[in-house]
C-alpha cells in the first residue's frame, strides 16, 4: 500500500518537472523568437531610414550637378525598387532575405556610384547642406552595419537554443524552426584576383 | 530559544555564503570566457574618462570625470571619454558602438549613452575622432550635429594637440543638448525600498513564528531548522536587493548602441 503511494509519488513529481521544463524551454523559444522578428524589424527600419535619406540627397547633388542625370535617376530607381520589397518577419528564410538583401545592394551600388560622380564637384563638396547629408548617409550605414550584426547574434541565439538537446525535442513538438542568417555582401565571399 | 536562533543564524550565514560565492564564481567564469585580447575592458568600478592614450593630465582628468560624473546623477544621461593609441583594427565608427554596446553606457531604459572617442595623431598615421549615440539620444544628438561637433569644435583644437579643451567642448555641447532630453530623472528606487521591505516583514513573520512556536512546544529545535531554510530564502532576496542599493558609486547603466553618431579625422 504505502508502495504504491510512493510510485504515484514519484511519477506524479516527473510529471511535474518535465512539464514545467517544457513550459519554461517553450516560453523562452517564444521570447527568442520574437527577439530575432525585432531584430528583423531593426534591420528593416535602418534600410528604411537610408531610402528617406536619398530625396533629399538627390535634390541636394542636383543643385549642383544636373547634368548627371543618369547616375541621379539610377539612384532613385533603385530606392524605388528596394522600398517595394518587404518581408513579414514571420516569412523570413534564406530566400527572402537574399531577395531583400540584393534590393538594397542595388541602393549600396546606386549610391557609390553617386559618390564617385561628387568628387568631381568641389563647390558641392564644399556645400554644408551636402556634408550634413554625407555624414547622415554613413550614419545609415553604420547602423545598418550594426543591426545586421545584431540580428544575426538574435537569430544565433534562437538557433543554438533550439537546436540543443533535449530542448531540439521540444521545438520539433512546437514547430519551432531555425532561422536563416544574413550572408556577407554578394561577391564580398569570392577572394580578390591578384593579376601580375 | 536562544541557542536555537543562534543555530539558525549560523546555518543562514553559511548558506548564504555558499550562495555568494557561487553566484560570484559564475559572474567570474562568464566574465573570462568574453574577455577580448586588444579590445579595451570594461573599466570596474566605471569609469567615464579613460585616458588609454595618455593625453590628459591627471587633473584634467578629475576635472572631466567629476562634470561628466555629476551630469549623469541630475540627468541620467552618460558620457564616455575614450582616448586609444590602437582602434585594434576596427573602424572609428565600429569601435565606438562596440564600446558603447558592451561596456553599457547610458541608462538602460532611455539608452541614453555617448561615446566620444579620439585617437590622437601619431607621427605617422590620422587622428580620429567619432561621437557614438545610443539609441535614445539618436533623436537630440543625430549624426549631423555630431558630425558638426566633430569638425568644428573637435579638430581645430585637436590639431593644436588641445585634446583635453577639444574633448572638454564637446561634452559641453552635448550636456547641454542632453539637458533638455532627460531632465527630471528619479533613480528607480521604489522596487527596492519594497524588496527590503518584503524581506524584513519575512523576517518579521519567521521570529514570530519561531516564537509562537517555541511558547506552544517549548522547543524550537525542529521547528526552528525547517524555518531556516525559510530564512535562507529571504536572504537570497536581501542579497539581490542591497548589491544594487549600492553606495553612491557610480555605474554604466547597460545602455545599447545602434551605430548612430559621426565622425572625422585630421
Amino acid at each position: 500500500m504505502k508502495k504504491t503511494w510512493i510510485t504515484i509519488g514519484v511519477v506524479a513529481l516527473i510529471v511535474i518537472i518535465l512539464y514545467s521544463i517544457t513550459i519554461g524551454a517553450y516560453n523562452s523559444m517564444v521570447e527568442k523568437d520574437e527577439a530575432v522578428s525585432g531584430a528583423w524589424s531593426q534591420v528593416e527600419n535602418v534600410y528604411q531610414r537610408r531610402a528617406d535619406l536619398i530625396p533629399n540627397l538627390v535634390e541636394t547633388v542636383k543643385g549642383y550637378a544636373a547634368h548627371e542625370k543618369e547616375v541621379l535617376t539610377g539612384v532613385v530607381e533603385a530606392r524605388s525598387k528596394a522600398t517595394s520589397v518587404n518581408i513579414d518577419p514571420s516569412n523570413l528564410n534564406a530566400e527572402s532575405i537574399k531577395k531583400f538583401q540584393a534590393a538594397q545592394e542595388g541602393i549600396s551600388s546606386a549610391l557609390s556610384r553617386l559618390m564617385v560622380v561628387v568628387e568631381r564637384y568641389p563647390d558641392l563638396k564644399a556645400n554644408q547642406n551636402f556634408l550634413q547629408l554625407q555624414a547622415q548617409l554613413e550614419g545609415t550605414e553604420n547602423r545598418i552595419t550594426v543591426e545586421r550584426q545584431k540580428f544575426n547574434d538574435t537569430a544565433k541565439e534562437y538557433n543554438t537554443y533550439i537546436r540543443k538537446f533535449p530542448k531540439n525535442i521540444i521545438a520539433g513538438m512546437f514547430g519551432f524552426e531555425k532561422r536563416a542568417y544574413f550572408e556577407a555582401e554578394i561577391g564580398a565571399e569570392k577572394a580578390p584576383q591578384v593579376k601580375f | 530559544m536562544k541557542e536555537g536562533s543562534k543555530k539558525i543564524v549560523s546555518n543562514c550565514i553559511i548558506l548564504r555564503a555558499i550562495l555568494v560565492a557561487f553566484v560570484f564564481s559564475l559572474f567570474f567564469s562568464l566574465k573570462m570566457v568574453s574577455a577580448k585580447e586588444c579590445f579595451p575592458e570594461k573599466p570596474t568600478p566605471a569609469r567615464f574618462v579613460n585616458d588609454l592614450a595618455n593625453v590628459f593630465t591627471i587633473a584634467q582628468k578629475n576635472e572631466l570625470e567629476n562634470k561628466i560624473g555629476i551630469f549623469s546623477d541630475t540627468n541620467s544621461t552618460q558620457i564616455l571619454v575614450i582616448t586609444v593609441s590602437d582602434l585594434c583594427g576596427y573602424d572609428k565608427s565600429a569601435f565606438a558602438q562596440q564600446i558603447g554596446e558592451k561596456w553599457g553606457v547610458g541608462n538602460k531604459d532611455f539608452n541614453n549613452g555617448v561615446v566620444i572617442l579620439v585617437k590622437p595623431k601619431e607621427i605617422d598615421g590620422k587622428g580620429e575622432a567619432f561621437i557614438a549615440s545610443g539609441y535614445g539620444l539618436e533623436g537630440a544628438l543625430p549624426d549631423a550635429i555630431c558630425w558638426d561637433i566633430v569638425q568644428n569644435e573637435m579638430i581645430p583644437l585637436f590639431k593644436k594637440k588641445a585634446y583635453f579643451e577639444g574633448v572638454d567642448a564637446a561634452v559641453n555641447i552635448i550636456m547641454g543638448i542632453a539637458t533638455g532630453e532627460f531632465k527630471t530623472y528619479e533613480p528607480d528606487r521604489t522596487p527596492q525600498i519594497s524588496g527590503l521591505i518584503v524581506f524584513f516583514l519575512i523576517i518579521a513573520i519567521y521570529v514570530a513564528l519561531a516564537v509562537y512556536r517555541s511558547r506552544k512546544y517549548g522547543t524550537i529545535s525542529s521547528a526552528g531548522r525547517r524555518g531556516g531554510s525559510i530564512f535562507y530564502g529571504g536572504g537570497g532576496f536581501s542579497g539581490g536587493g542591497s548589491s544594487s542599493w549600492g553606495g553612491s558609486s557610480r555605474s554604466f547603466g547597460g545602455g545599447s548602441f545602434g551605430g548612430g553618431g559621426a565622425g572625422g579625422s585630421w
